[in-house]
This record gives structure tokens, C-alpha cells and sequence, in this order.
């Protein structure tokens, strides 16, 4: 296969291809969001999207690395990849075990930056994870067929690995064009750094996991209750805390079964209603939403004087349970 | 229980201008709008609030009770409006923008927007057909000048601000849902009318809730102000509050009712004005809600308390009685001081007669 032949087979496999990529992609997003719906938000760093090698990168590498290929077009996999920038190492392992989990595709780890780590313990360098995965069956997506066995390159990292990647790209990582011992230097100094930092964030988010009180047997509850009536909820633990230590004096004399039994009355089954109405907003999707349109349907005054926030939220809450606000 | 306008949705609104009467008293014909306005979702949350601040529970509307119910009366129009065609219900709207200017027969009362909507309120999503007179008014919108930056711009027609003195609102709220034909006892009636707050203006509200809307004040509403004030009373008595606050809290119920000139009376206004804490008014709050008081305000009727309001009294565990004037007893009678065995009265004048 010549330079000429193999780029019209390129070209013509480009938009099976593209799909295959987007296909990957979609599914390992869309799976994130169900398996951490709390986290999904504020995971990926950079938006993921397919991307097909150039034609220049493509010839390089099946021509021009010295690889030797016995058959170029087949064993270069990474023709379409996608990439998914993390803040964390342990959102990285998230990812990961995500694109294990899935039946559509098998896989192969193609890089592994824990497996390296312990090859060369000496090297600091381009740590990213790499899967290479192919289809198992034919996928048609999006009006295109997608022949089984065809590969994606799946990146996974994190947001300092990443930034390392791209200054070192043309430094270091390519082959064949030499950088300086002193840039060599710089960079593993620099990896060695980021390797460390990744290290410390993770430190730093236990910790404050640590401090962040366990739910009491009642913000539990509510939770349940949440999802009980209305299904997903994105937990903001900061909005939750305030507004129930606030309501603490009333709660603490509160039994979490009469807010449940509130909410089984069908008489108040429009209150669900007009919480899904709003879930636009953030504070409809907490399970405190359940807790105040209780109070205030039932407690009104002391309602108002506890209430820690801006009046606009609660506002709607009594116009909702048709009670004049500014009177 | 009384009705709560819970649940407020809105899905029709149309809007007329009617005009102050001419020089000649002659009525000068409404300009009509001839399709539905949409609201932006903002607009609508905002129209929302407006309207049960002025409507729902602890707001100063009445629950009427519906007078006219005869073939050309509003009852009518307002019954075929409650499952009418989208054309129909404009048709109608316009007769009844009609029916506000031929009732305003007094020059003095001005001109306005007449709004005119319905959909669904309550949580059994009864239907309800809304009319509000509101007055325009004049106001300033902050603009930003791409030369002056921020500046303000006059507006002469604003209307529906939170300031309530400047609209008066009937709803109709029809109890039954199917098509069937509609009696007067299926309809509740509420009227929000600043004017009819106070004794001294109520005059002034008639031509809205009376001529236009063909309702009156129920007669039920004498039942509730004495039921207002015997549950209050009860609460007060059986309140865990030490005994001078409770003559005070007596005190003030006999003023709220007899010597304060409002023309309504309400729970949330009371506990407001007398109780001293949140706590306090909570438990008042729910108290009275147990006892089917309504959270809205009730036109003050004392026809039933007539008598028992002429004098106040006070009784001692030594069964010594204390009887006086109600509307002079708090400056005829002075508490000094008081312990478990004793309490040191003052009471100005002198013995008369004895028993």
C-alpha cells in the first residue's frame, strides 16, 4: 500500500470513522452521568469530541517513524480518538472503569501510567491512559454503519497531565527530533511536580470530605424522600447544611415520617408537581426543597424567621401554596 | 376548610382599556384587545405573585357571596366564560370590560386596563375566571446608554406593581369540573379591593363588587367575626404567657375589634400586631387554622358581639369580679402589681352603690 492508496482509503473510511468516535465518546459521557450524577457536573474539564487523525500526522506515522508496518492502514489505531481531561487521578480511575465496564466494545490498554510508574520508577514523563477499543458487532449510529473490530483510542487524564501533554508534544514525546538534555530536564522536573500535585489534590479533597459532617438520620431521610417522589437530585452539600442548621430548632423536634406522610396525601401531590416545575433551579433539586414547602404550608411564620437566604426562593414557595407573601 | 389558592396556573389573558366617564357622564366605549396575550415565564411567575399576594390566604381579600344571578347579570357571562372556546371566552371578556365601564357611573372613578384571565387554581385544579380593574400609573425604567451609561427612562403607563392600592381583583372559582350546567352553588366568589379594608371607604367599593360583580358581603361573615372572636379568646386564656400579658392580649382584641376602623378583620393581621413573638403567632396561627378560621381577611360584622363587647371583665381565683366599660376599662382599671395571693387594682372613681 502506497502513500496515494492508503489516504483514499483514509479519506473514504473518514466519515465511519468520525461516527465511531462521537459513538464512543457519547456513550461514556452519558454512562458518567448515571453512574455519578453528583460528580458528572464538574468532572470533565475540557468537553470531549471525537477527532480524526490528520492526514500529514497519518502518513508520518505509517511511513515516515520507521515502524515498519506490515500492514499500516490496520495497525495504526488511533485513526479516530477521543479525550477525557479530568481534574482528578481518581476521576481518571472513574473514567476508566467506565470504558471496562461497557459490552459494546473490547478493550486493550494501550498506555497505562500505573503500570509505567512501576517499569520505570526513575522516568518522570507522558503519563495519560490510553484504551484502544473496537466494536464486538456492527454498530449503525446515526445513519452509518460502523464495521465490528473497528479501533477508537480512548485518552484519559487529568487536567496537569494534560497540560503537560500539550507543551511537550512537540518536545519531547515525538521521536526522532531530538530536544535538548537541559528541555529534557526541565521537563520530567515539571512531571515529577505535576505527578506530586495530582498526589496533594487528592489529599486535599479527602480531607475535606473529612470535615464535611455524615448526613444526620433526617437530611438522609429527606434524601430518600427525594428521590422517592422526584427522582434525581444533584446534592449540593453546602445549600442543604445551611438551610438545615437553620431550621435545626424545628427539625430537631421534626420526624421525618410526618414530612413523608405529608407527601403521600394526594392532596399535596401538586406540590411535587410545581418542584418539577422548577428544576430549572438548583435549590428545587435539593431534597430541602420537600423540607420547606412542608414548613411553610404548616409553619409559616416560623418559617420566615429562620429563613437564612435571600427571600426569592421562599417567595415562590408561598405564592405556590397560595399565601400572600408581603402582607 | 376555606378555599386556598394553591396551585395557581394561568393559561388565557386579555386585556381591555375602559375610560373615566366624560364631562356629559355619558360612557365612552372600551378599546378592546382582540387576542390572548403570552407572558414570558418571568412575566407570568410575577403575575402569579401579584395576584396571591392580594388574593390568598393572609391577604386582605373577602370571600363574597354572589347576589345577582339573573339573566343579563355577570353570573351568567362569568359561568359561560368557565369552559368557553378560546373565541368565545374573547367575546365574553369584551362584555364584561363592557359591563365595568356601564358600572362605573360616577366620573370621579377612574379608567384602566381590565384584565381578564382564567385557568386552574387549587390542588383539585378547579377552573376560575379572574377580572382585574388596574389603574395606570407613571414610573421610571433604568436604561443603559451605550454614550451615558446608566440613566432612567419616565414611563406613563405602568400598571400591575406591587403597589395594590391601584387594582381591585374578582375571581370566580367554579367547584365543578365537567361541562355540566353551572348553579350559583358551584361558583365561589373572592373580591380584593383596598377600599373595602377600612370602614370609612367601603362606599367607594361598591360600584366594583356590587354593581359589576353582582356580589355581596356573606352573611356568614357575621358567624365568623364572632367565631373570631371567641377562638381568640379561648387561646389567649389557655396561652402559656404570664397573666399581665394576657390582659393586654384581652385588651387588644377588644380594640381590634370595636375601636380599630378597619373594615376587615384577619388572623395574620392580629397575631402581627399583638402577639410578641414568632413563636407565639405560629401557635395562634395554627390554632385558629384547627378551628376552620380562614387565613384570609373576613369583613368585620359585630352584629353577634354586639353585647359582649359593651363590657370587659375580670375574674379572681378569690372569685371577686371586676366588670367595667369595654372601651374605657383599660384606663379605669390598673394592674400594678400582681403575685400568686394578691393582685393591686386601681380603678378610678369612686363606690357607688353596693349589692
Amino acid at each position: 500500500m502506497n502513500e496515494t492508496e492508503f489516504l483514499n482509503r483514509f479519506h473514504q473510511d473518514k466519515p465511519m470513522l468520525k461516527a465511531w468516535g462521537n459513538y464512543v465518546t457519547d456513550m461514556i459521557k452519558s454512562s458518567l452521568e448515571m453512574e455519578y450524577p453528583d460528580l458528572y457536573s464538574k468532572m470533565l474539564q475540557i468537553p470531549p469530541a471525537a477527532r480524526l487523525k490528520t492526514d500529514d500526522s497519518i502518513i508520518q506515522k505509517a511511513f515516515y517513524r520507521g515502524k515498519n508496518y506490515e500492514d499500516p492502514y490496520d495497525c495504526i489505531t488511533d485513526k479516530v480518538g477521543t479525550r477525557f481531561v479530568v481534574l482528578t487521578e481518581n476521576d481518571v480511575s472513574l473514567v476508566a472503569g467506565i470504558v471496562e465496564q461497557r459490552d459494546h466494545w473490547s478493550y486493550s490498554r494501550d498506555r497505562d501510567y500505573e503500570d509505567e510508574r512501576s517499569k520505570n520508577p526513575l522516568l518522570f514523563t507522558y503519563q495519560s491512559i490510553h484504551f484502544i477499543l473496537r466494536n464486538r458487532e456492527n454498530v449503525f449510529y446515526k445513519g452509518i454503519t460502523i464495521p465490528d473490530n473497528t479501533p477508537c483510542e480512548v485518552q484519559i487524564r487529568t487536567l496537569l497531565q494534560h497540560a503537560y501533554c500539550e507543551l511537550s508534544h512537540d518536545l519531547i514525546y515525538k521521536p526522532g527530533v531530538g530536544a535538548s538534555p537541559q528541555v529534557q530536564r526541565l521537563m520530567a522536573r515539571s512531571m515529577a511536580l505535576i505527578e506530586t500535585t495530582d498526589d496533594m489534590f487528592i489529599k486535599a479533597l479527602n480531607e475535606m470530605k473529612q470535615t464535611e459532617r455524615p448526613l444526620g438520620a433526617f437530611a438522609t431521610g429527606l434524601r430518600s424522600l427525594y428521590s422517592d417522589k422526584l427522582g434525581k437530585l444533584n446534592y449540593e452539600y453546602k445549600l442543604n447544611s445551611i438551610i438545615l442548621d437553620s431550621y435545626k430548632p424545628i427539625t430537631d423536634a421534626l420526624d421525618i415520617e410526618e414530612i413523608r406522610n405529608f407527601y403521600n396525601d394526594t392532596n399535596n401531590e401538586f406540590i411535587l408537581e410545581q418542584i418539577k416545575e422548577k428544576n430549572r433551579e438548583l435549590f428545587f433539586r435539593q431534597p430541602v426543597a420537600l423540607l420547606l414547602y412542608y414548613l411553610v404550608k404548616n409553619r409559616e411564620y416560623l418559617v420566615k424567621s429562620y429563613w437564612p437566604i435571600t427571600d426569592m426562593i421562599l417567595r415562590k414557595i408561598f405564592i405556590d401554596l397560595g399565601i400572600a407573601f408581603d402582607n | 376548610m376555606s378555599f386556598e389558592f394553591e396551585n395557581f396556573k394561568l393559561r388565557r389573558l386579555i386585556i381591555h382599556e375602559i375610560f373615566q366617564r366624560d364631562l356629559d357622564r355619558k360612557a365612552k366605549e372600551p378599546i378592546y384587545g382582540n387576542a390572548y396575550t403570552s407572558l414570558t415565564q418571568d412575566g407570568e411567575s410575577i403575575f402569579k405573585e401579584r395576584f396571591v399576594n392580594a388574593m390568598g390566604s393572609n391577604s386582605h381579600s373577602i370571600e363574597m357571596s354572589i347576589e345577582k344571578t339573573e339573566e343579563n347579570s355577570l353570573f351568567r357571562t362569568i359561568c359561560d366564560m368557565m369552559h368557553a372556546s378560546d373565541n368565545v371566552f374573547i367575546k365574553d371578556s369584551k362584555h364584561v370590560a363592557k359591563r365595568l365601564v356601564e358600572a362605573q357611573v360616577s366620573r370621579k372613578i377612574p379608567g384602566g386596563i381590565v384584565v381578564i384571565f382564567s385557568g386552574t387554581v387549587g390542588r383539585n385544579n378547579y377552573n376560575y375566571c379572574g377580572i382585574i380593574k388596574a389603574e395606570v400609573h407613571a414610573g421610571f425604567m433604568k436604561v443603559f446608554d451605550r454614550d451615558k451609561g446608566l440613566a432612567i427612562e419616565f414611563i406613563s403607563n405602568l400598571l400591575l406593581t406591587p403597589q395594590q392600592k391601584l387594582y381591585k381583583i374578582g375571581v370566580f372559582i367554579c367547584k365543578k369540573n365537567s361541562g355540566e350546567e353551572i348553579t350559583q352553588d358551584d361558583l365561589l366568589a373572592f373580591v380584593y379591593d383596598h377600599n373595602m379594608t377600612a370602614m370609612e371607604t367601603r362606599q367607594v367599593a361598591i360600584y366594583f363588587y356590587e354593581t359589576f360583580l353582582g356580589c355581596n358581603i356573606s352573611p356568614t361573615d357575621k358567624k365568623l367575626t364572632q367565631d373570631f372572636y371567641y377562638n381568640t379568646k379561648r387561646f389567649i386564656d389557655e396561652a402559656d404567657i404570664d397573666d399581665e400579658q394576657k390582659v393586654d392580649l384581652h385588651s387588644g382584641l377588644y380594640s381590634y375589634l370595636k375601636t380599630d376602623t378597619g373594615g376587615t378583620i384577619k388572623v395574620s393581621e392580629f397575631a402581627n400586631r399583638y402577639f410578641e413573638n414568632e413563636e407565639l403567632r405560629q401557635k395562634y396561627q395554627v390554632f385558629m387554622r384547627d378551628k376552620k378560621m380562614p387565613g384570609r381577611a373576613i369583613s368585620k360584622d359585630l352584629t353577634y358581639l354586639k353585647n359582649k363587647l359593651k363590657r370587659r371583665s375580670m375574674f379572681f381565683t378569690s372569685n371577686v369580679k371586676i366588670s367595667g366599660p369595654a372601651e374605657r376599662f383599660p384606663e379605669l382599671v390598673k394592674i400594678t402589681e400582681q403575685n400568686e395571693n394578691q393582685t393591686v387594682v386601681t380603678i378610678t372613681g369612686k363606690i357607688k352603690t353596693q349589692e
